[in-house]
């Protein structure tokens, strides 16, 4: 029971950090992009920032919108923690590996179709909570695997957004690791938020009547994000 | 009774209804994306709202940003 006050007290302390720094960032109004301040800091930095390059990871994962719609949709239908430990930490794998990969292997990706995929990633989590894929296909794909995978197209996201960032050579490793500590961070942060929502929602009556409906509003949004990406892709070329 | 059939019904859609959402998901989501989406961000205005709401005023405040700045990389994602 202390540990169940411990945890509520820790997640509103959590929520009440996102809202403030939602509120004194006017950066995350336009959401997914790192201000031009951050960015011309990433590319004057010389050598080991950790605490920098922490924040950094953190803010882009609270104020990234597509991870975020992307991870309430895996965790829409868990309710016991140990099903959402499984599943984020199974997201946090994947994009680890790609984000840690992807920078220091230096591969190169188009940003727009990484995040073409990683919207489509919203629309196929969304279709899958409205339980197409059972009434379609008849079976449902393994969704631990497709968390994985969707896992390592969010981190090849965030690796090619660094890299078109010239990053200095000079403490990349410890730069790379402290962005991705922030990431976790603030995917925690977000994932608080989100839980707090759903937890409050569930409570009521209307959450099973109006999860369809929902999952298709959340499938629009998915459907938006691939549209602006390929339109972005064509625009750019 | 009646609830717990609203429940049921939530908790198994039919292929119908799945279609249906998803089709209107997608509709939703293209007028979304030609009216305001596209004409806001790229200046891509086929319907000519984007001129009607001055949204691609954004576009255009965009565009002669990056040109000011050409070295200027952009970090999303």
């Amino acid at each position: 029971m202390q540990v169940k006050v411990l945890l509520i007290r820790v997640a509103a302390l959590a929520a009440i950090f996102l809202i403030l720094s939602m509120l004194v960032f006017p950066g995350a109004a336009s959401a997914h992009n790192v201000s031009k301040r951050d960015a011309s800091f990433v590319e004057s930095n010389q050598g080991a920032a950790i605490p920098a390059f922490v924040y950094l990871g953190a803010k882009h994962m609270v104020t990234g919108y597509d991870h975020i719609a992307f991870l309430v949709g895996v965790i829409f239908f868990l309710y016991r923690l140990k099903d959402i430990v499984q599943y984020v930490s199974l997201f946090t794998l994947g994009h680890s590996i790609t984000l840690l990969g992807g920078v220091l292997g230096g591969v190169h990706a188009n940003p727009y179709l990484i995040d073409a995929i990683i919207g489509f990633s919203v629309v196929y989590k969304a279709f899958d909570n409205m339980d197409g894929f059972r009434r379609f296909l008849g079976f449902e794909p393994n969704t631990k695997v497709a968390v994985l995978i969707f896992g390592l197209f969010h981190g090849f996201g965030l690796a090619t957004k660094l890299q078109e960032l010239d990053l200095s050579k000079n403490g990349l490793v410890t730069n790379i690791v402290s962005f991705n500590v922030g990431v976790e961070i603030g995917q925690v942060l977000a994932l608080t938020a989100v839980l707090i929502a759903l937890s409050v929602w569930r409570t009521r009556g209307s959450f099973l009547r109006d999860a369809f409906a929902t999952n298709a509003v959340l499938m629009t949004v998915g459907f938006i994000l691939v549209g602006y990406q390929i339109a972005g892709y064509f625009a750019a070329a | 009774m009646v609830e717990q059939e609203d429940v049921l019904q939530a908790q198994a859609p039919s292929k119908k209804a799945i279609a249906k959402a998803t089709v209107i998901a997608l509709a939703a989501a293209l007028v979304i994306l030609f009216t305001a989406v596209l004409p806001a961000e790229y200046g891509i205005d086929p319907l000519k709202t984007g001129k009607l709401l001055h949204l691609t005023d954004l576009a255009k405040a965009t565009e002669s940003k990056v040109e000011s700045k050409p070295g200027e990389t952009r970090f999303c994602g």
